[in-house]
This record gives C-alpha cells, structure tokens and sequence, in this order.
C-alpha cells in the first residue's frame, strides 16, 4: 500500500520534471498534450470563476499562450495543474482590473445572471447528458447566488479535487481563508439548492 | 437545555460541512457520527448538503474541439516563432558578446593610441578624447541599434491576435 503510494508520488515528481524541462525547450508537442490533458479542467474552472463562458474561453486561450511564454517559471516542484490554475486565475484578475472592477465577485455583478454557467447553445451539451433540466436548473440557481470567491473554492475542492494547501497556492491565500470560504460556500450552497430544488 | 438542543444542532450543520470540505479533525467527527446517530433531522440537514455537492459535481463543462485546436494551433505557432526570433537574435548576443570583449581588452591600448596620435598631430585634447569616446561607443551603439531594429519586428509577429473559436 505504502510502496504504491509512494511510486505514484515518484511518477508524479517525474513528470511534474519532464513537462519543466519542455516547457524550458518550448515543446510544441508537449503543449499540444498538455493543452489536450488539461482543456476541460481549466474551461470548467475559469467558467466557474468569471460565471461567463465566452470570457473563459478568451482567458483559457490566453492562460496557454502565458503558459508558453512563462514556462521557464515553472520549475516541477509544484503540480503543473496547481501552477495551471494560479496563472489562470491572474489572468481573470487582470482581466478584471483592466475592467477597472476591483474583485472577482464584480465579475458576476458584471455579466449579470442570465450568462452564467451557459453551455454553447450549439451541439449536444454533456451538461444536458448528464443531469435532467430540472437538477441542472436546481443547480443553476444555487451557483449563481453564491460570489467568485466561493464558487471558485467550491470548484477547486470538488471539481479538481486539491487539496486545501494546493487551493491556498492556486489562490493565493492562508489556508485558514480557503477553509473558512469552503465553509461558507457550502453553507450558502446548502440553502440556496434547497431553494432551488 | 433548549439552547444547549439548538447549540448541537448548529454544530452538527457545521461539522457536517466541515466534513464534506475535508476540514474536520477526528474528535469533531467523532462528535459528528454521535450526534447523527440520534438526531434524524440532522442527518437530513447533512443529505441535503452531500445532495447539493454531487448536483454541483454533475455540472459538467467541457472545452469545444475548435477551442482547443485553435488554441493548439496559436500556441504552436508562437513556439515557431519564438524559436525563429531567437534564432535571428542569436547573431546580434554573439557580436555584442564579443564587442564587448574586445572593449574590455582594448580600451587601454585604445586610449594610448588615440593620446599619442593626438598629441603626434597637435590635435587638441578634448578633440582626440571625443574622438576616442565615438570609436569607443561605436560597436555598442550597433549592436543595440540592430537589436531594437530586430525586437519589435518579432515582437508584432510573435504574438499572436486572440481568435475567439467561435469566430
């Protein structure tokens, strides 16, 4: 049990190296599977974060090309999705800054409600493959009431499943800050789908 | 007794938040398990939060294909470039590499130089100095002036516009 677990961790270590050292090199090959690897987790992120999925998709572009040009920073110690994350959550509060909003949680006052969490209204959405329109209204409903903050925590503990230190690095905060917004996330999540529902 | 009833019941909606999250140390969750195991309305309270976390966990957003393609088609591109913009200013670190090896070298010889042939043509101090300053400079000032001639040349080119997939 012990040795498989630590053989994962050295697999992980091992390869946190090599995508470093293509990153360094400037891979095309590597970015291309790294881009494929990770696309759906980092849109689902950023559509959580900025509540509107054309941004996100503007900023999931822009997180790529960053992370072509800033990979010399990246230096393997970290999990390359925690690093993914940070430099695609600067993106949306430079993004935001630039809007000259002051938080995350303007963007959601920003786009308004009626954006948020939209699927492309072309082709069959997983979305619809998944949960019948009743739960994914219910669900719908719950995360708009909630702040980027929250959500943006709420996602990374359950979506992406890290842990609280690696939300702390992605966010850049204590982690006491990240346990007391999962707290409250969850327990504003709680009422708000039992509304909705 | 009736706030102390209220008070447990708050906790255990806490703690079963807490628990959810990950956030809960053994002997909480140990309070946790014995409370739930008498108290019918929380263990409601506690499904109705695993319920709200598995609807939020079937939200699923995936990437289009002509994002991710388009995105992997820029970031390509830009690797190309970059390389090929590092390849032409490879010249240009190599020259002014070794200009600035031969000032570090030759400055002194250079200052003779230029202080005996002005004094041997009688030509005034502060002409020879000027003089020696320009041929001194010189390779620099090139080097410099070929290096911002070529940067935003590659700069414009490097960066790529953002194409919305949709477009």
């Amino acid at each position: 049990m012990f040795q498989t677990a630590s053989r994962v961790v050295e697999c992980t270590l091992r390869e946190n190296v090599e995508i470093a050292r293509g990153l360094r090199r400037r891979d095309p090959e590597l970015l291309d599977r790294l881009i494929e690897r990770y696309q759906h987790r980092l849109l689902r992120y950023l559509v959580f974060l900025t509540g509107n999925r054309d941004l996100a998709e503007d900023i999931f572009q822009e997180t790529w090309i960053r992370v072509m040009e800033r990979g010399r920073q990246y230096n393997g110690k970290s999990k390359f999705d925690t690093w993914l994350f940070a430099i695609a959550r600067h993106l949306v509060i430079d993004w935001s800054r630039k809007k000259t909003t002051t938080s995350l949680e303007a963007l959601q006052e920003q786009y308004g409600n009626e954006h948020s969490f939209d699927v492309p209204a072309t082709g069959p959405s997983p979305f619809d493959a998944v949960t019948s329109s009743e739960s994914r209204a219910s669900v719908q409903a719950a995360l708009r009431t909630l702040d980027s903050m929250h959500r943006e925590v709420l996602v990374l503990r359950f979506h992406e499943e890290l842990s609280l230190e690696e939300i702390a690095t992605v966010t850049d905060a204590p982690l006491s800050t990240v346990k007391s917004r999962l707290y409250r996330g969850l327990a504003a999540l709680k009422p708000a789908f039992a509304e909705a529902s | 007794m009736a706030r102390r009833f209220s008070d447990e019941h708050a906790r255990a909606e806490e703690l079963a938040g807490s628990r959810i999250a990950g956030i809960i140390s053994d002997a909480e969750n140990q309070w946790l398990d014995n409370h739930l195991a008498e108290c019918p309305a929380c263990v409601a309270e506690a499904e109705q939060m695993l319920a709200a976390i598995s609807a939020l966990k079937t939200v699923s957003i995936s990437a289009r294909a002509q994002l991710v393609q388009n995105t992997q088609r820029q970031v390509r591109n830009l690797c190309v470039q970059t390389r090929q913009r590092r390849r032409r200013m490879r010249p240009v670190w190599v020259s002014s590499a070794l200009a600035s090896a031969w000032m570090a070298c030759a400055t002194p010889y250079l200052w003779q130089s230029f202080d005996l042939t002005g004094h041997w043509l009688h030509i005034p101090d502060l002409l020879w100095q000027m003089g020696f300053l320009v041929t001194w400079f010189t390779p620099a000032l090139t080097g410099a002036a070929v290096a911002l001639w070529l940067r935003p040349h590659a700069a414009e080119k490097a960066r790529p516009q953002m194409n919305r997939a949709t477009a």
